[in-house]
C-alpha cells in the first residue's frame, strides 16, 4: 500500500484520505478474533457523502456541512491563517503559548510517538492517524504563514502544504481522531506533546472559526453555562433526580440515603458529573451511602454552575474551559465549603486540579481533592465496616488518563482494590502508562454520522483488547467480570465497546465505577449493591 | 591557514554559538507563564518516583510540606540521555542508530574535554609520562566516538531515505543535520588515520588558543575536520538540535511542572489576563468573557 503523504492533506478535494477494513485492524483475543458477529464499519450513504465534508477515512465525527461556493471555502481558509498567527500570539494564547512552541519546534519526526499511539496501533498503523502526520502539518503550516523572517530557513524545514478547503477540513475532522491520551507525550525523547498540539489545532478551529463538536460545544459547554449542565438538566430537574436516586437506592440497598444540598459551611462540596446522574446512578447513590456512613459534614449545589462538575472546554476551547471552571470554584465559594471534592469524572479531575488551577487566584483557590484519595481516606478510616468477601468476583482496573497519566494519582484506588476486592488483577500496561479507554478527548460523546463505529472499533481496540487479556484465564461468559472504571467518560465508552461486540454476553464483562465497590463491600449494606450481569 | 586567523577564528566561532545559544535561552525562558500541563510520570516526590505518582495522590495534599527528591528527576534524565529508554521502548528499530548518533557525540565531547586537560597538563609542565597517558586515552575516545559516530549518522540518513515512515516526513534541514555530523566524524576518523598523532595535534591546537598563540599550525585533515566543526556548531543553534537544553524547558517547563499556584505566578496570571485577545468566533466575544 503506498504510504499516505504529508501533502495529500490538501489533494483531491473530494477523495478520501483512508479507508478501514475490519482486517487491517489489530487482532482481537477469542472469541473477537474472528470477526464473526462483528458488524461491518459503517459505511455513510451518498446523501450523506453530498451534505457533509467527508473526505477523511469515511467516518464523520462532527458534521461540518459542504461549503456552498467558493468564496465560503476562502473565508474559513483566511480564518484559518488568521487563527494560526492568533495561537503564537502572547495576547490571544498566553495560557498554552510555551508548550505549544516547545513541542512545534522541536519534533525530529523520529516516530517514537507512534509506537506509543492506541489509535494509531489499533488501526493497524495507517499512516492518516499517526500522532505526527496531523501535527507535521501543522506545524509545517505554521512556518509556513507565521514566520516572516525566516522563509529561507522555513524551505529548508518544509511548506508544502497548500492551504485550502481540503486541508482545512480534513484536519478539522483529523483533529478529533486522537483521544489526547498523551501517551505520546511521554514516549517523546524531546518532550513534544502531539495530544497538545491536536488540542490546539481543535483551539484554533473553535474559537476563530467557531467549528467545534456539537456534542462539546452547543450541546456542551453553551448549554452548560446556559442552564447547568450538558445533559439539559437544570438545577431544580437535578434536585429531582438526585430525590429519585436517593429513594431508589434506599429501597435496593436497604439503607436510607439522604442527599444534602447547599449546606452552607459544609467541609466538603461533591462535584459529580451529571452524566452520571442519567447514565450510572449508581455512583451517585454510592457516594452519597459512603459520605453519609463516614459521617462527613458535605453537600451538594444547587447553584447553575455547581451541579456538574464537566468542563468539556478542556477537550477544545480555553474561553468555554475557564468560564466554566470559574463557575464551579465560584459555586464552592458561596457555599463558604473547606474543600471540593470531585466525582469519578477524569477530565473533571485534570481540568479543576491542574489546568485551571493558574486561573484560582486570590479566594477562588479553594482546595480541591481528587475521588480517589477521598474515598481511600474514608476506606482506610476505621469509619465504615467492609468484607471484602462481597467482592469475590474478577476485577480490573482502568485507568482514566486524565486522572493517572495526567494527574499522577495512581495508588490511592488500587490500595482500595487491593483490600476490598479479593480477586483484583492489573491490566498490562496499567497505572500511568495505560492505554485510553478511546473515549477520551471528548471522544465519548462525539457520535457524528458514524463516528461511534470507528469509536469503538479503532480508538477503543487495545483497550478492549487489553481487558480481555487481564482475564484470559477466564475468558467465558459463565464468569461475570467486573471493569472498575472511575470516569464516566470512560464508563460510556467502556458501555459501548461491550454493547457493539457484545461482551456481557460472549465473556461476561461489565464495568462500573469504584464507588460502587466500596458500597458493595459495605457490611451494612444486606444486598448486593453491584447487580453483575445487568447492562448498565 | 596562518595561525592567528585559527585563533580569531575560534574565537570568533565560540562567541557566535555562546551569544545565540545565550539568545535562544534567554528567549524560552521569557515566554509567558502557561497553564498547568504537566504529565506523569513526574519523578518528584519521595517514595512515589517507583511508579509515577504525585502529591496529589496525598489525602488534603495543601496541609501538609511536599516531600521531594531532587535525585529522582537528574536519574531520569540521565537515563533517558545514556540510554534512550523511550526510544527502546516504542521505537526499537530505530534505537540502535539514535544510540550510536547520540554516543558518538558525547564521545566527541568527551575528548574536548580531554583536549583541554591535555593542554593544561602541557601548559603546567606536567611529565611526558602522564601527558602521553592522556593523550592516549583521548585517543581511543576520539577513534570509539568518529566510529560509533559513523555508524549512527550514516544509518540514520539511510533510514531516513529508504524508510517510507521517516522519508516523507524528512526535508533538507532533516538530511542536512545528519550529513553535518557525518561529515565531522568522517573528518575526525581520517585525521586519526593520518601519521603525526591526531590526539596530540588537537590538544596543541586547544593549548594554542587558550595562551593565545598566534602561530597554530594543523596538518590539513586536521584542518578540514575542525573547519567542518566550525560549521556544525554555527548551524547547530538554529535548529532542533538544541533540544539537550530545551530539554529543560519541556521536561521541568512544562511535564513536571506541577506546582500549586504561588503569589509570584499568580501575579504574573493576572497581568496577562488583562491582555485583550481578539479570537473572532462568536462565543469568544461575547460580553466580558474574552478574557482567560
Amino acid at each position: 500500500m503506498k504510504k499516505l503523504k504529508l501533502n495529500a492533506i490538501s489533494q483531491k478535494e473530494k477523495e478520501q484520505l483512508a479507508s478501514l477494513t475490519l482486517d487491517e485492524l489489530v487482532p482481537l483475543p477469542p472469541p473477537y478474533d474472528k470477526n464473526e458477529g462483528v458488524p461491518e464499519l459503517k459505511k455513510l450513504t451518498p446523501e450523506q457523502r453530498e451534505r457533509y465534508a467527508c473526505n477523511l477515512d469515511g467516518y464523520i465525527a462532527l458534521n461540518l456541512p459542504a461549503p456552498e461556493n467558493k468564496e465560503e471555502e476562502e473565508k474559513y481558509v483566511g480564518l484559518f491563517i488568521a487563527g494560526l498567527k492568533k495561537l503564537l500570539s502572547k495576547e490571544n494564547n498566553w495560557t498554552f503559548l510555551q508548550p505549544l512552541l516547545l513541542s512545534l519546534e522541536h519534533c525530529a519526526q523520529c516516530q517514537t510517538c507512534s509506537g506509543a499511539c492506541p489509535v494509531y496501533i489499533a488501526s493497524g498503523n495507517n499512516e492518516l492517524y499517526r500522532p505526527t502526520y496531523r501535527a507535521e502539518i501543522f506545524r509545517r503550516l505554521v512556518r509556513k504563514y507565521t514566520r516572516k523572517n525566516s522563509k529561507l530557513f522555513s524551505k529548508l524545514d518544509g511548506t508544502d502544504i497548500e492551504l485550502n478547503w481540503a486541508a482545512i477540513s480534513r484536519l478539522y475532522e483529523l483533529s478529533y481522531r486522537c483521544t489526547l491520551c498523551r501517551r505520546c507525550a511521554q514516549a517523546c525523547p524531546m518532550g513534544v506533546d502531539n495530544g497538545l498540539i491536536t488540542r490546539e489545532l481543535r483551539k484554533l478551529f473553535s474559537q476563530e472559526l467557531g467549528w467545534a463538536p456539537s456534542e462539546l460545544h452547543e450541546k456542551g459547554t453553551v448549554l452548560q453555562l446556559k442552564v447547568g449542565s450538558p445533559t439539559g438538566m437544570k438545577p431544580a430537574v437535578a434536585v429531582d433526580n438526585y430525590d429519585f436516586i436517593d429513594d431508589d437506592f434506599s429501597e435496593a440497598a436497604g439503607i436510607a440515603i439522604d442527599t444534602p444540598w447547599d449546606k452552607e459551611g459544609a467541609d466538603i462540596l461533591l462535584l459529580h458529573s451529571a452524566g452520571d446522574v442519567i447514565s450510572f446512578p449508581e455512583s451517585i447513590a454510592a457516594f452519597s451511602i459512603i459520605c453519609n456512613a463516614a459521617g462527613l459534614s458535605w453537600t451538594l449545589s444547587s447553584d447553575i454552575s455547581g451541579f456538574d462538575g464537566v468542563n468539556y472546554g478542556l477537550f477544545y476551547d480555553d474561553i468555554q474551559l475557564s468560564k466554566i471552571a470559574l463557575g464551579h470554584v465560584q459555586s464552592a465559594r458561596k457555599l463558604k465549603v473547606k474543600k471540593i471534592v470531585m466525582g469519578e469524572c477524569g477530565h473533571e479531575h485534570k481540568a479543576l486540579l491542574t489546568v485551571a488551577d493558574r486561573l484560582l487566584t486570590g479566594d477562588l483557590n479553594i482546595p480541591r481533592e481528587n475521588a480517589m484519595t477521598f474515598l481511600e481516606n474514608i476506606v482506610f478510616s476505621g469509619k465504615i465496616k467492609f468484607d471484602p468477601s462481597k467482592n469475590n468476583f474478577p476485577v480490573t482496573l482502568h485507568d482514566p488518563c486524565n486522572i493517572v497519566r495526567n494527574l499522577g494519582i495512581v495508588e490511592p484506588q488500587r490500595r482500595i482494590l487491593r483490600y476490598l476486592c479479593p480477586q483484583f488483577r492489573e491490566m498490562a500496561p496499567h497505572g500511568v502508562d495505560n492505554y485510553c479507554c478511546g473515549g477520551g478527548g471528548g471522544l465519548s460523546v462525539i457520535s457524528g454520522i458514524n463516528f461511534s463505529c470507528w469509536k469503538v472499533n479503532v480508538a477503543g481496540r487495545m483497550k478492549f483488547k487489553q481487558v480481555l487479556e487481564a482475564f484470559a484465564d477466564i475468558p467465558g461468559p459463565e464468569i461475570k467480570k467486573y471493569v472498575c472504571a472511575p470516569c464516566l467518560n470512560c464508563k460510556l465508552q467502556f458501555r459501548d465497546i461491550f454493547r457493539y461486540f457484545h461482551a456481557q454476553e460472549k465473556s461476561g464483562l461489565y464495568c462500573g465505577g469504584l464507588a460502587e465497590l466500596i458500597v458493595n463491600a459495605m457490611v451494612d449494606i444486606k444486598k448486593p449493591f453491584i447487580n453483575r450481569g445487568e447492562d448498565s | 591557514m596562518t595561525g592567528i586567523v585559527w585563533l580569531i577564528l575560534t574565537i570568533c566561532v565560540a562567541f557566535i554559538f555562546v551569544t545565540i545559544m545565550a539568545y535562544r535561552v534567554i528567549s524560552f525562558a521569557h515566554r509567558p507563564v502557561h497553564l498547568r500541563w504537566e504529565l506523569a510520570p513526574v519523578p518528584r516526590d519521595k517514595g512515589k518516583t517507583g511508579y509515577g505518582g504525585s502529591y496529589l495522590e496525598d489525602f488534603e495534599w495543601w496541609q501538609k510540606p511536599r516531600k521531594i527528591t531532587r535525585i529522582a528527576p537528574v536519574v531520569y534524565m540521565l537515563r533517558e540521555i545514556l540510554t534512550m529508554k523511550s526510544v527502546c521502548e516504542n521505537n526499537r528499530s530505530l534505537w540502535p542508530l539514535s544510540v550510536s548518533l547520540h554516543a558518538g557525540i558525547y564521545l566527541i565531547i568527551l575528548a574536548l574535554v580531554f583536549y583541554l586537560i591535555n593542554a593544561l597538563l602541557m601548559i603546567a609542565g606536567a611529565p611526558q609520562g602522564v601527558i602521553d597517558v592522556f593523550l592516549t586515552i583521548t585517543a581511543v575516545i576520539v577513534a570509539a566516538g568518529c566510529i560509533i559516530g559513523i555508524i549512527g549518522a550514516a544509518g540514520l540518513i539511510l533510514k531516513r531515505a529508504l524508510d517510507a515512515d521517516y522519508s516523507s516526513y524528512s526535508t533538507f534541514s532533516s538530511y542536512f543535520k545528519l550529513v553535518l555530523l557525518l561529515a565531522v566524524f568522517a573528518s575526525g576518523g581520517i585525521s586519526m588515520l593520518m601519521p603525526g598523532g591526531y590526539a596530540l595535534e588537537m590538544s596543541r591546537f586547544t593549548e594554542g588558543i587558550i595562551t593565545l598563540e598566534t602561530n597554530i599550525s594543523v596538518s590539513v585533515a586536521s584542518a578540514v575536520h575542525i573547519l567542518i566543526s566550525f560549521l556544525f556548531v554555527l548551524y547547530l543553534p538554529f535548529t532542533n538540535m538544541v533540544h539537550f537544553i530545551t530539554k529543560h524547558f519541556t521536561y521541568y517547563g512544562v511535564r513536571w511542572n506541577d506546582k500549586p499556584l504561588d503569589g509570584k505566578t499568580a501575579v504574573r496570571v493576572k497581568e496577562l489576563q488583562v491582555l485583550k485577545s481578539n479570537w473572532s468566533a462568536g462565543h469568544a466575544s461575547e460580553g466580558g468573557h474574552e478574557k482567560t
